[in-house]
């Protein structure tokens, strides 16, 4: 069965549940059996279709609004990073660097303004960050950085793209997944040679080289990497 | 891993579940050959095909089986280019370059195990394997196997198209979390691969590519002058339709700027994102009908053509 009505824009009003089917025990099992050693089973599932209006730092993992409101704080973070990156390159920046950088920026805007128009009044806040423990001057500093975190971003898509109940949701995280794991592979490549899907170094993110896997982690190991970064107070929910 | 904890848990929710696996054998026979064969890390989508046998998934789930076959296909595509280019052509690549081929290849080949390996753990029958023969890598020139920027830039396309192909086949995995969380593994490896590919096409500064960029972009001239209405930034018309819209859904060419009925063109009054920045910042899909298509113009001959 092909999937039609691919990009319905009324998913967005339709965040509704489904009932406990034997496909939705499926995915159950599946998620179960993903995480096992990482987390208990929530077994409440139960799902709302009423429209959500969120205090502006609660992530409610109990629908796709979750996740969207997951990928909006990795969106802000990216976009906070790469904004502070170019409104001053290092020095040590050739123009190549400078220019693709200028790319990433825009794009991480993109996403950021478009999960925010998207979300409205179900998305969390503008967060504050903290990027203090970045020397923005040193080049290797920043593409360091910004390899943490185009590798985190992909990491954390991965993680939690099979758990969309929606496939419009799934068919989103697809479209910027892939973006991000073009930054992550150009900006790896910055800082160390060939590296541009080294899966051996990202197995402790989650890839498995013998299987060409990329990474992926779910977000309970994602946040925690990123919390230095976040200065406001994120609730968490329903994981 | 703990399987019998992870049983156990299930069994506060289905009391039966002892019952719908213990008179299966053959179930749990099969699990328990593959997990010899198989690594820790594929042990999930062996675990979830035990559940879906024991939960009357009696028979075989076509459309996962079909999508796995699908990007079987384009993975043999993709490896029989760089096995033949490190093979059969050895002074194609530059010494600098071989490594970088040679990991590209390498990912390919796992992937072809791994999907063989999951569509026959699902009952399904795996794609035959497709030899080098069974494509054509000249689209863009014949001199695929001696030139290099035409090998790199073969590869470039046929990376960029699997991309597209696996994000339209991952809705068709959507009953089976562990088989559609590994292809989403799989897809973000093959835009690793095409970043990379792009980088270095973009190195070589060849002439009306020299503003490619490591992302899908609109097609900028080499003075920079870009173009949002050619959504083709491979400067090759005959690959036109590896960047065009989807054919069932006519929307979906790379320059698209409007994602979920968002126009990202200028968003919010951030006017630095431009057409080009807004359609950088989304890769697009094509579905299965397409993608044989495309597959069967461009790549495949004959008698091998998908079907």
């Amino acid at each position: 069965m092909e999937i039609s009505n691919y990009e319905a824009v009324e998913s967005r009003t339709s965040f509704s549940a489904g009932k406990l089917q034997r496909r939705h025990f499926l995915k159950f099992t599946g998620a179960f059996v993903l995480t096992t050693g990482v987390l208990s089973c929530k077994k409440d599932k139960s799902l709302s279709s009423k429209p959500q209006i969120n205090d502006g730092s609660t992530i409610d993992f109990k629908d796709d609004i979750g996740i969207f409101n997951y990928i909006y704080v990795l969106e802000q973070l990216e976009a906070a990073f790469y904004a502070k990156v170019s409104a001053a390159y290092p020095s040590a920046f050739t123009a190549t660097q400078t220019s693709f950088f200028n790319d990433i920026s825009l794009h991480e805007i993109a996403h950021r303004e478009f999960l925010k128009n998207f979300l409205v009044e179900a998305g969390i806040g503008n967060l504050d960050f903290d990027f203090s423990s970045i020397d923005f001057t040193n080049a290797t500093a920043v593409l360091t950085a910004a390899k943490t975190f185009e590798d985190l971003g992909v990491a954390a898509y991965n993680g939690v793209l099979a758990r969309a109940q929606q496939s419009f949701t799934l068919t989103i995280l697809s479209q910027i997944v892939s973006v991000e794991a073009r930054h992550a592979a150009w900006v790896r490549g910055q800082v160390i040679t060939n590296d541009f899907a080294d899966l051996n170094a990202l197995s402790a993110l989650g890839a498995v080289d013998a299987n060409g896997l990329d990474a992926a982690l779910t977000p309970d190991k994602v946040l925690p990497q990123l919390s230095k970064y976040i200065k406001t107070p994120l609730k968490v929910i329903n994981f | 891993m703990d399987i019998l904890n992870i049983i156990d848990e299930i069994g506060k929710i289905d009391g039966e579940i002892y019952e719908r696996l213990n008179p299966r054998r053959k179930a749990m026979r099969n699990f328990f050959d593959i997990g010899k064969k198989l690594s820790m890390a594929a042990l999930p989508v062996a675990l979830t095909g035990m559940f879906q046998k024991a939960y009357g998934q009696t028979t075989v789930n076509t459309t996962v089986v079909s999508a796995l076959n699908l990007a079987l296909a384009l993975e043999y595509l993709e490896f029989n280019l760089y096995n033949n280019a490190l093979t059969a052509t050895p002074t194609l690549i530059p010494a600098a370059a071989v490594p970088i081929i040679t990991i590209i290849r390498a990912h390919e080949q796992a992937h072809i195990n791994l999907l063989i390996a999951t569509i026959t753990q699902l009952g399904g029958v795996p794609q035959a394997p497709m030899p080098y023969t069974a494509f054509n890598y000249t689209t863009i020139s014949t001199n695929v196997t001696t030139n290099y920027s035409t090998f790199l830039r073969t590869a470039m396309s046929i990376e960029d198209f699997g991309v597209r192909a696996y994000k339209g086949q991952l809705a068709n995995m959507v009953s089976n979390q562990s088989v559609l969380a590994a292809a989403a593994q799989i897809h973000s490896v093959e835009a690793r691969h095409s970043a990379q590919l792009r980088k270095m096409i973009y190195d070589l500064q060849i002439a009306n590519l020299i503003n490619l960029r490591p992302w899908l972009s609109d097609r900028a001239t080499d003075t920079g002058v870009v173009d949002p209405t050619n959504y083709n930034d491979s400067a090759i018309g005959a690959l036109s339709t590896v960047y065009y819209q989807d054919n069932a859904t006519l929307l979906n060419a790379e320059n698209k700027v409007t994602q979920a009925g968002i126009l990202l063109t200028g968003i919010n009054g951030f006017t630095n994102i431009t057409a080009n920045a807004a359609a950088q910042s989304f890769d697009e899909y094509l579905l299965t009908a397409t993608v044989k298509t495309v597959a069967n113009a461009l790549y495949i001959n004959k008698p091998y053509q998908l079907t």
